[in-house]
């Protein structure tokens, strides 16, 4: 699969199916690993880095998951085309930023992955569209067993599998929800919603993950703690808080429809307006106008466009995904022109119905 | 400044008094102050700061001390590891356990691993880093002659020869 096969598909995790899915876009669970005996990737040497890359790559040869997958040598691709892989949630911004070698595996329709060389030797990753978080864990810890049996992995009687930073060992397991929370945002309470959570050992980050903002009140959901808690204990803490939330966004949107429901669906209509009609549009604001549709898709308020393609938008509406689709290097501004037209052409043409 | 009170010496002392949330802000000479019946036995003067100073640097110097030991496999310090907060290898939390151990029950609330294990099946071990055996035996060689254990020593350096004189061979066939 070359690279221009993989973005001419839509991931499976885009789908907009899945238990939820009028609220939560994905879940993703990931395993980090590493092998013994050689450095850890933010310290090793080029020699170190091909012996893991060949080792990994050794291993999946006989993984009967991975056998449709595909191999993109990070090392030797251009800056934007790394790009598109952030932007497909494949790699990392930091493996993308990195100089030695590495790269990363991915399975058919990009449901899983496993990074070489990001600061762990592996990071597999699995990931389902709507609220699958338990399906994602059996697909990676699945994907565990059939490439690092054949491997001399890292792991410590105390500590258990042990990672390059601290806070991921034990478990090594990283699960995390992005949800859509707009009625929450809207009557004000996502701050109260969310501020309990760390107790529990979960935290909130932004769409882009650590250290990135809020944007389209899209919110990442994970665990914090992956030592002395079992892979079954995080999934079931997640899932039992993430629910408590789904409820309160239900109540929220509910509480909005009763109370402002022509506000609601004015902001709605406009958003929809926008993307059908705008000529320029900054991906920021795609993102906010699309989070309104995606509520009105949600509430009932419209019919079109289908949660789907705003998730497919989403990832095609990026930068890089926009400059791969144009063929060229554009500036900000002629790349939101692009964008507007990309979106017209995708939502324009849809109708709006408004419920009773 | 001069002194706000007799307007005269030079002000060197600054007397702060809070009332109500108010601040206020007096530059005073040490006789005014003294004549308004100011405390000045807490009073910070450079001397006394400097001794502080440099008591702070002492004790935090004797900590990195502590502190900064080695892997035995990677070289790296713990010192370097809390610089980026990343260890260097696996063998890492072998050497650096003693410390570990209270800052991962600071992160995760635990120290002791709940969950899957690898399967390891049939897995061909990895044999150990020959380097990195090397590099260790040379460590210890060398914190053995400071401890001036010189049987340790010559044991260690025979160790270091062989393992060397294999490393050649080996190289030789390849």
């Amino acid at each position: 699969m070359t690279l221009d096969e993989l973005i001419g598909h839509s991931a499976a995790w885009l789908s907009a199916s899945g238990p939820y899915s009028d609220v939560i876009i994905s879940s993703r669970v990931r395993l980090a690993r590493n092998l013994r005996h050689i450095r850890f990737s933010t310290h090793s040497t080029a020699e170190e880095e091909e012996r893991v890359v060949e080792a990994v790559l050794d291993a999946a040869k006989s993984s009967k998951r991975l056998a449709g997958g595909t191999y993109f040598d990070v090392s030797v691709m251009s800056e934007a085309d790394r790009q598109l892989l952030v932007e497909r949630h494949l790699i990392s911004p930091a493996l993308a930023l990195r100089t030695g070698k590495g790269g990363v595996l991915v399975g058919p329709r990009e449901q899983f992955s496993i990074m070489i060389n990001e600061e762990d030797h592996l990071r597999l990753q699995a990931l389902f569209a709507g609220f699958e978080p338990e399906a994602a864990w059996a697909l990676v810890n699945e994907l565990d067993d059939e490439v690092c049996g054949d491997l001399d992995i890292a792991y410590d009687e105390q500590f258990g599998y042990l990672t390059a930073c601290p806070t991921n060992v034990g478990t090594g397991l990283r699960a995390s929800i992005l949800i859509h929370l707009p009625g929450l945002v809207l009557v004000q309470t996502v701050e109260q919603v969310l501020r309990g959570i760390n107790q529990v050992g979960l935290t909130v980050r932004g769409f882009h993950g650590e250290g990135t903002d809020v944007i389209g009140s899209l919110f990442q959901i994970s665990n914090q703690v992956t030592l002395g808690i079992s892979e079954a204990a995080i999934l079931e803490t997640l899932e039992r808080v993430v629910r408590q939330i789904i409820d309160y966004e239900y109540d929220a949107r509910q509480t909005l429809v009763r109370d402002a429901r022509a506000q609601i669906e004015d902001k709605i209509g406009r958003a929809f307006g926008i993307l059908s009609h705008a000529r320029v549009l900054s991906g920021q604001e795609f993102m906010s106008l699309a989070s309104a549709v995606r509520l009105g898709v949600g509430l009932g308020v419209l019919q079109k466009p289908d949660a789907r393609l705003l998730n497919e938008l989403m990832v095609q509406v990026q930068p890089s995904h926009i400059q791969r689709r144009v063929g060229t290097r554009l500036d900000a501004e002629t790349r939101d022109m692009h964008r507007a037209e990309l979106v017209r052409g995708r939502i324009g043409n849809g109708s709006v119905t408004y419920t009773e | 400044m001069v002194c706000e009170h007799c307007k005269k010496n030079p002000a060197t002392v600054v007397v702060t008094t809070v009332v109500d949330d108010e601040k206020t802000i007096q530059h005073l000479c040490r006789d005014c102050a003294v004549e308004l019946g100011i405390d000045l036995s807490d009073e910070k003067t450079p001397i006394k700061e400097a001794v502080a100073v440099m008591k702070q640097a002492d004790e935090s110097l004797h900590d990195e001390e502590k502190h900064d030991i080695a892997c035995d496999a990677c070289g790296l310090t713990y010192t370097q590891f809390q610089e980026r907060y990343r260890l260097g290898c696996s063998l890492c939390y072998e050497s650096f356990r003693e410390q570990l151990v209270p800052l991962l029950r600071k992160v995760h609330g635990n120290d002791t691993h709940t969950g899957k294990k690898p399967t390891m099946g049939d897995a061909p071990k990895t044999v150990e880093n020959p380097e990195w055996a090397l590099e260790a035996l040379k460590r210890r060689l060398y914190a053995a002659v400071e401890r001036e254990e010189f049987e340790e020593a010559a044991r260690l350096r025979d160790q270091i020869s062989e393992l060397g004189a294999k490393r050649d061979e080996e190289s030789d066939q390849a």
